[in-house]
């Protein structure tokens, strides 16, 4: 037994490359408790792909082949974006289970923890998206144009790591407003959907909102993925996977600040509640 | 003993959004905590008691006054402090439900930097300990009440922490979790850990408590030694006894050297002026048919009554 004579036997070193495996760990441990494999592919992803179909066809159905193939490669990187965004209910769920307060007192950081809380919903919502690339297309009769559709599975994962980081941001915000959670990740959610280049160009859009719509994740990544299918050059598409990046970068900076705030608010107004 | 815990008038105030005025959670308290001591915090719901251990615990952020956990003040060290104390708290929450037992102090000894090896040998032995080795692997929302509390002080003692603060632990326990898992608290106090319990079970802190501090309305009114604790009915005795005759039983409060009648277990306790009285009220039941009576000495239970009176029902 650990006698309090025993303490040194802490290791300082460890850092944020420990905690975020642990927190991976944890993650997929915790995913493994809701779905099998099975249940995974047969239920959740299915259940994606089916809702991807749908708005693809309606792209078929209010124009053409074109349209539709435009709306499906929106409609499966987006599905990566959704479901890396969970992690907004993941996060806000720590102060359901009543670990936020005991989280926030650990010696280490709590920030890594949080970020790697959902890591499991990042995983699967590129999984998703991979699956669904390689899929949907041929079964709906709109094939991508291969080699070209091969690197943006990468650019498809950049996309989902800077959406899990716009999800930390606003499940920094869920935390402290639990009752607004579901609210916050729809919230969240539907400007990305409606206006940042899934199911219609972003030019279609007033011109003063279009500046504003690259400040969001998958804009950019998006514009990517469809200046690699149509062919276009690299020095064509790297500037707007540089801008993903970035825009991923700073989501990650808010969240970190967001979810500090958290923290350091919650102990100054008394917001940290035991058993809360 | 050297104190491990010292607090100077501390306060804590909070100001709500609706309210425009400040409610007082702590006005101002000093105490002295000494190394290896089980202190029980005692006092009605809003008392102060929580808030006193989330500002040790640096969950909460002091008003004023200050706070030194082994010679560190909690404001200015908090990450000293923060390796030196484990917290557990009551109620279903606080773990992981879905996740094993093993995986919960996995990842909480990740959080306490300690290294892979230590940290799987700590789980193995606290598993072992607290009597979940064989479910270890099972997920936490399949474990009963007592497990989970005792997954809880498992979680609280990953780290090997010299001060541990247990917030209401059993509560909601079956009598024989609890009874384990006062036996677990008290072979944390023979290993030389300081322990702040706080609890509603005047039993529980008669049992396992050096000392009880009893707070309400955010301040101390009593800070004593658990044996000692009857001075506060100024040594005064009691008799307990059983009367079925509501006749005798309505005139006990009327003698003179009783002061007070009050139900107990069953039966009724009547609180003496002078322990000389003890003899006179024996003799005074006997003869009205009462054969059921004993002299007692005030509970902890008493003194609780007696200084919190019946606010304890009006929050």
């Amino acid at each position: 037994m650990n006698s309090p004579s025993s303490l040194g036997t802490s290791s300082p070193g460890t850092g944020w490359l420990r905690l975020g495996h642990q927190s991976l760990l944890f993650s997929i441990a915790e995913m493994r408790t809701v779905h099998t494999w099975r249940t995974w592919l047969f239920g959740w992803v299915a259940r994606l792909l089916t809702q991807v179909t749908f708005f693809a066809l309606i792209g078929k159905f209010v124009a053409n082949d074109a349209t539709m193939q435009f709306v499906l490669v929106g409609n499966i990187v987006a599905l990566s974006c959704l479901e890396s965004m969970i992690v907004v209910l993941t996060m806000a769920g720590e102060r359901r289970l009543g670990t936020l307060p005991l989280l926030a007192i650990a010696p280490t950081s709590h920030v890594p923890v949080y970020l790697g809380r959902g890591l499991h919903w990042l995983a699967s919502g590129i999984a998703s998206s991979v699956i669904g690339w390689l899929v949907l297309p041929p079964l709906l009769g709109v094939p991508l144009p291969w080699p070209e559709a091969l690197p943006a599975v990468a650019m498809i994962l950049l996309v989902a790591v800077s959406c899990y980081c716009y999800g930390c941001f606003l499940a920094g915000l869920a935390v402290r407003y639990r009752s607004l959670q579901v609210i916050v990740l729809n919230l969240g959610y539907l400007p990305i959907m409606a206006f940042c280049g899934v199911n219609v160009p972003i030019s279609f859009w007033p011109a003063w909102l279009q500046p504003v719509l690259h400040l969001f994740p998958l804009t950019n990544g998006l514009q990517a993925i469809r200046a690699v299918l149509a062919g276009g050059t690299w020095s064509e598409v790297w500037p707007k996977l540089a801008l993903e990046a970035l825009v991923g970068i700073g989501w990650f900076a808010l969240a970190t600040v967001s979810i500090n705030r958290v923290v350091t608010k919650g102990r100054a107004d008394g917001s940290l509640e035991f058993g809360s | 003993m050297p104190a491990v815990v010292e607090i100077r008038e501390l306060v804590r105030t909070y100001r709500t959004r609706r309210k425009a005025e400040e409610t007082v959670a702590l006005g101002g308290v000093t105490l002295t905590v000494d190394d290896s001591e089980v202190l029980g915090l005692l006092g009605p719901n809003g008392a102060g008691k929580t808030t006193l251990v989330k500002i040790l615990s640096t969950v909460l952020l002091p008003t004023s006054g200050t706070a030194r956990v082994l010679g560190k003040d909690l404001v200015s060290a908090p990450q000293t402090v923060r390796e030196n104390v484990g917290v557990v708290f009551g109620g279903e929450r606080g773990l992981y439900p879905r996740i094993s037992a093993r995986q919960n102090l996995a990842f909480w000894a990740a959080l306490y930097r300690l290294d892979r090896r230590t940290a799987q040998n700590r789980c193995s032995e606290l598993l072992e300990r607290m009597g979940l080795a064989d479910r270890a692997d099972e997920p936490v929302e399949t474990f009963s009440r007592g497990m989970k509390q005792r997954l809880h002080l498992a979680r609280g003692l990953i780290h090997g922490p010299r001060i541990l603060f247990l917030d209401e632990p059993t509560t909601g326990m079956d009598p024989v979790a609890a009874r384990d898992f006062r036996a677990l608290v008290r072979e944390l106090r023979q290993e030389g850990r300081t322990v702040f319990l706080t609890t509603h079970d005047m039993a529980e802190a008669e049992a396992l408590c050096d000392r009880v501090t009893l707070i309400d309305h955010g301040r101390l009114v009593l800070d004593e030694p658990t044996r000692h604790i009857g001075r506060y009915l100024d040594a005064r005795e009691c008799v307990d006894f059983t009367c079925d005759d509501p006749a005798v039983l309505a005139q006990v409060p009327e003698l003179a050297f009783v002061e007070s009648v009050e139900p107990r277990d069953g039966g009724h306790r009547a609180l003496l002026r002078e322990p000389a009285d003890v003899a006179r009220l024996l003799v005074w039941l006997i003869e009205r048919g009462v054969l059921s009576a004993r002299r007692s000495e005030p509970t902890l239970e008493d003194v609780y009554l007696r200084l919190i009176g019946t606010r304890a029902m009006s929050v």
